[in-house]
């Protein structure tokens, strides 16, 4: 039996954000043709050979789904051995939700605040405000353990501000991302993140209190399997990367990408600069001198046999990664 | 051998040599309609694309004129001075040239020195009016010009339009009345001129003769004078244009031979071809063409060495004038100092190896032979920077200059003075032709002139000034080298002479410039302009402060590897120098200063 991540894509949202790059509609009454598509492309998949090691329910805005659209899909998952979580947006989380989410298992909540600053949710266009996202916390924080937030930085005109310790005091752990534009042109600002030590940062953009670090995640960055259900998906099955395409009621799979050795050794490598258990140098051989000129500038250290980037070098991982492939 | 006529058609660039060729075709019946293309003559693609020419191109043309049929041997040449040395070729091959002149422009620079150089030849010279149906066209003062500034008589001189085709006829018909033709004897010993070359994957190397006596056929023995081998004719033929196989070349004929010539060192052209049985007395051939401008040229990646070097070699097979010698340089590796007429003559063939033979390059900052008297009494020759020796081991320095001259509007003559003395030029004469024209002479180093000179004459007379050079020895000067230090290393791929007055300016410009090309690094660079061990200038490339995508889902997976495998195929144009990348354009950037 093989390990699994699933990934399940809800495209709704009551309005798109202008940051936002995943695939989401904002007309609400083709959620129930939606589902009916979904479930049937979950029941026709084979999980007989795979234990779901992790969900995953994103969006789009998944907490948009009412309790009973939300019990239609697990009815048709295989349980989960692990970490099963749901994304939520502050305004549409509820008691009701919280009760319903726990009754089919989830049991991970991550939270899409994007920012402790009023003004900074204005400009990003955000439906909620920061006194809805504590509140939002505190109600996720007395139904799960496990709470995640969401935060966004490097945003041209706005300070980063970090949460207050009473927040994150009630979560486990956090994803900050840097604001990129459409052309994936990164912006030249870099604000520096303080958290509490506890918080430790286990890759470039997640942090985590111990034995919190998403399980789902890290089934992608470290070369697991995955399948993903609905549009515009991505799977990870067999050394094949494939996706559905963007038609909301009528997607269907392509193949994005077959995996050669060569190949595979590029996005471990590439994967492995993001975190912090860093890259086997197994994989860097012939790499010697690079690694050595790195690590004289600070970029990078070696420990247990792999090498990982440090903060200075977290900053520049694209240039890292083309200077040892 | 009386119904012969073998000439050419020179002119200053943009005169309409390439246009006047097409008429001549198309009356000819030479090239049907339906494959008749503008500049036909031009076939390499960067001439059609620059609108100039490079290669002198030979077509045979038949053409009926009073009842009698005559064969017509056209050689197209270019009009660039640096090109000066294909036309004297194509000369050498002919009896006459048509001299075109624009009667928009007048008289130019390459007008009067082709005019010479033909005269110079022996040739009869037609001198034909072009352009006359433009409304700015004066031809009774073109005319004027011609007889009194080049001394030829200009009265019966053809006033026609190449673009439409007006009056064209009477220039073949001059062709005709006015050039001799050839004259040899049939039976006497095989003598023809070889006047270029170039490589047929099939055929070897295909020569383009000219037969001055005797005949040549396949089968027969041949023999080149100066290199002294021997081979066997496996085609003869001439150019209509295209290639065409014929029985037999003989007097007069201007045509190719095929011998199954697999190398180029055993070709020279200017070369005499005779019988192997009965050779004959060797034809006078050329004068040498010295290269005066030199560049290092490298390949991008370190193993493609072997085919740049096979590449150069089939260029030097039908570029007489390109000359190159092995160079190792500690940034760049292996390479080559090539020869060069003039800077667009270096610019063609760097962008033939770019294109023709799809080689990726490094072109490093041209320079010209300068000469060296060390303190120990000896004297060096040194065109490539990295080679001079020790500063405190020279004595002094001599460089070539040339005798400038250029020719202009009286209104651009003070923006032409101020350019010519910021070069360091000399003032001599000046000559005011008539109302339109006026010649100014410079002495000025030829180091000067070799960069941006003809660029900058354009654009500060609004494209109207022309100019001409010729070598006038050396002189003494200030000169030093100039180092380029990347992160503390001097990087001799980029080092340069200049005077010693220029140092300062230009250590910055070149500093700036170079921060400008070279992209954030992973650590600060720090660019450094030094003359001996003395720092004059500095630049700094800070590092990269970000450069990582946030977010990686499943999806971004994919997408960030095609980025990055994006970035890798930059990174590929990249040169490491010591531990700095450098994109190639670099070296093409600060060339430009």
């Amino acid at each position: 039996m093989k390990p699994l991540a699933v990934y399940i894509h809800i495209p709704f949202c009551e309005q798109r954000c202008g940051y936002c790059d995943f695939v989401s509609g904002c007309d609400l009454t083709k959620i129930d043709a939606y589902l009916e598509r979904l479930v049937a492309e979950i029941k026709a998949f084979d999980f007989t050979k795979y234990t779901v090691q992790s969900i995953y329910l994103g969006g789009g805005t998944p907490s948009l789904l009412s309790p009973v659209q939300i019990k239609k899909i697990f009815t048709v998952l295989p349980p989960s051995a692990g970490e099963v979580t749901i994304e939520v947006n502050p305004n549409s989380l509820t008691v009701d939700k919280c009760v319903a989410y726990r009754a089919v298992g989830i049991n991970r909540i991550s939270i899409g605040v994007q920012s402790f600053d009023d003004a900074t949710l204005r400009d990003l266009g955000r439906r909620h405000d920061v006194k809805q996202a504590v509140a939002a916390i505190d109600l996720a924080a007395e139904h799960f353990t496990n709470v995640s937030i969401d935060l966004i930085k490097d945003i041209p005109g706005h300070h980063f501000v970090t949460p207050p310790a009473t927040v994150l005091d009630k979560i486990k752990h956090l994803s900050i991302y840097s604001l990129t534009r459409d052309d994936h042109c990164v912006l030249e600002t870099d604000e520096p993140v303080r958290l509490p030590r506890a918080f430790h940062r286990y890759e470039v953009s997640n942090y985590a209190r111990q034995g919190y670090e998403s399980r789902h995640n890290l089934a992608y960055w470290s070369g697991g399997e995955y399948i993903g259900f609905g549009c515009a998906a991505h799977s990870l099955l067999n050394g094949e990367r494939f996706a559905n395409t963007n038609d909301l009621l009528n997607y269907h799979r392509y193949t994005t990408a077959v995996l050669t050795p060569a190949m595979v050794r590029e996005e471990q490598i590439m994967l492995g600069l993001r975190l912090r258990t860093g890259v086997s140098l197994g994989l860097l051989s012939g790499r010697e001198n690079t690694v050595k000129t790195l690590q004289d500038h600070g970029l990078v250290k070696i420990k247990d046999d792999h090498l990982i980037a440090t903060t200075k070098g977290l900053k520049i991982l694209n240039q890292l990664w083309l200077q040892l492939v | 051998m009386k119904h012969t006529r073998n000439f050419c058609i020179v002119a200053h660039i943009d005169h309409g040599k390439s246009t006047l060729a097409d008429r001549l075709l198309e009356i000819t019946h030479t090239v049907a309609p339906r494959d008749m293309s503008a500049q036909l003559l031009d076939s390499m693609e960067l001439e059609r694309e620059r609108g100039i020419t490079i290669k002198l191109t030979p077509t045979r043309m038949h053409y009926t004129y009073r009842g009698e049929e005559y064969i017509l041997n056209l050689i197209d040449t270019p009009g660039h001075v640096d090109f000066t040395y294909e036309v004297s070729r194509s000369l050498k091959a002919c009896e006459g040239a048509i001299l075109i002149v624009d009667a928009t422009q007048g008289i130019e620079a390459q007008t009067l020195s082709n005019a010479y150089l033909a005269l110079d030849n022996g040739l009869e010279i037609i001198p034909v009016l072009n352009k006359v149906d433009l409304p700015a066209a004066n031809v009774e003062q073109v005319r004027a010009d011609i007889e009194q500034v080049i001394g030829i008589p200009a009265g019966l001189a053809p006033a026609i339009s190449a673009k439409t085709g007006l009056n064209v006829e009477q220039v073949l018909e001059q062709v005709i009345e006015l050039l001799p033709a050839p004259v040899g004897d049939p039976d006497a010993p095989l003598k023809a001129l070889l006047f270029d070359c170039y490589y047929n994957n099939f055929l070897g190397a295909v020569c383009l003769v000219r037969v001055f006596d005797g005949r040549v056929k396949v089968g027969d023995r041949i023999k080149m004078l100066a290199t002294n081998k021997e081979f066997e004719v496996t085609e003869v033929g001439v150019f209509t244009p295209k290639q065409t196989p014929i029985a037999e070349l003989t007097v007069g004929d201007v045509g190719y031979i095929c011998a199954s010539i697999k190398t180029v060192n055993e070709i020279k052209i200017g070369d005499t071809i005779t019988e192997a049985a009965r050779p004959c007395v060797a034809l006078p051939g050329y004068k040498e063409v010295l290269p005066v401008v030199f560049t290092g040229i490298y390949p991008v990646a370190g193993d493609k060495y072997g085919e740049l070097k096979d590449a150069l070699d089939k260029l030097k097979l039908n570029d007489a004038s390109l000359e190159f010698t092995k160079e190792t340089s500690t940034a760049l590796g292996f390479g080559f100092r090539v020869g060069f007429l003039g800077l667009l003559h270096m610019e063609i063939i760097t962008e033939r190896l770019e294109r023709e033979f799809n080689l990726d390059i490094i072109t490093t900052a041209p320079s010209v032979n300068y000469i060296v008297h060390k303190t120990d009494g000896t004297v060096v020759h040194v065109a490539n920077p990295s080679n001079l020796p020790k500063a405190a081991d020279i004595d002094y320095f001599e460089e070539p200059i040339v005798n400038l001259q250029m020719w202009t509007p009286p209104e651009y003559i003070g923006p032409l003075m101020d350019l010519a003395t910021e070069k360091r030029g000399e003032f001599i004469t000046m000559q005011h032709l008539d109302d339109r024209r006026t010649t100014l002479n410079f002495r000025i180093p030829l180091n000067e002139i070799v960069y941006d000179f003809f660029d900058r004459l354009k654009s500060c007379s609004r494209g109207y000034a022309s100019l001409d050079y010729e070598p006038a020895g050396y002189v003494r000067a200030k000169l030093v080298k100039l180092d380029i230090l990347l992160n503390g290393k001097v990087c001799d791929a980029l080092s340069i002479i200049v005077h010693e007055d220029a140092a300062y300016k230009k250590g910055k410009a070149l500093t700036e410039k170079l921060k400008e090309v070279i992209p954030r690094q992973m650590f600060e660079v720090p660019i450094q302009a030094a003359i001996g061990g003395k720092v004059i200038a500095r630049e700094t490339v800070k590092a990269l402060r970000k450069d990582v995508l946030a977010k990686c889902y499943g999806g971004d997976i994919t997408r960030k590897m095609k980025l990055l495998e994006k970035q890798k195929e930059g990174k590929k144009k990249m040169r490491m120098l010591g531990t700095v990348e450098v994109p190639s354009e670099a070296f093409v950037e600060i060339l430009k200063i």
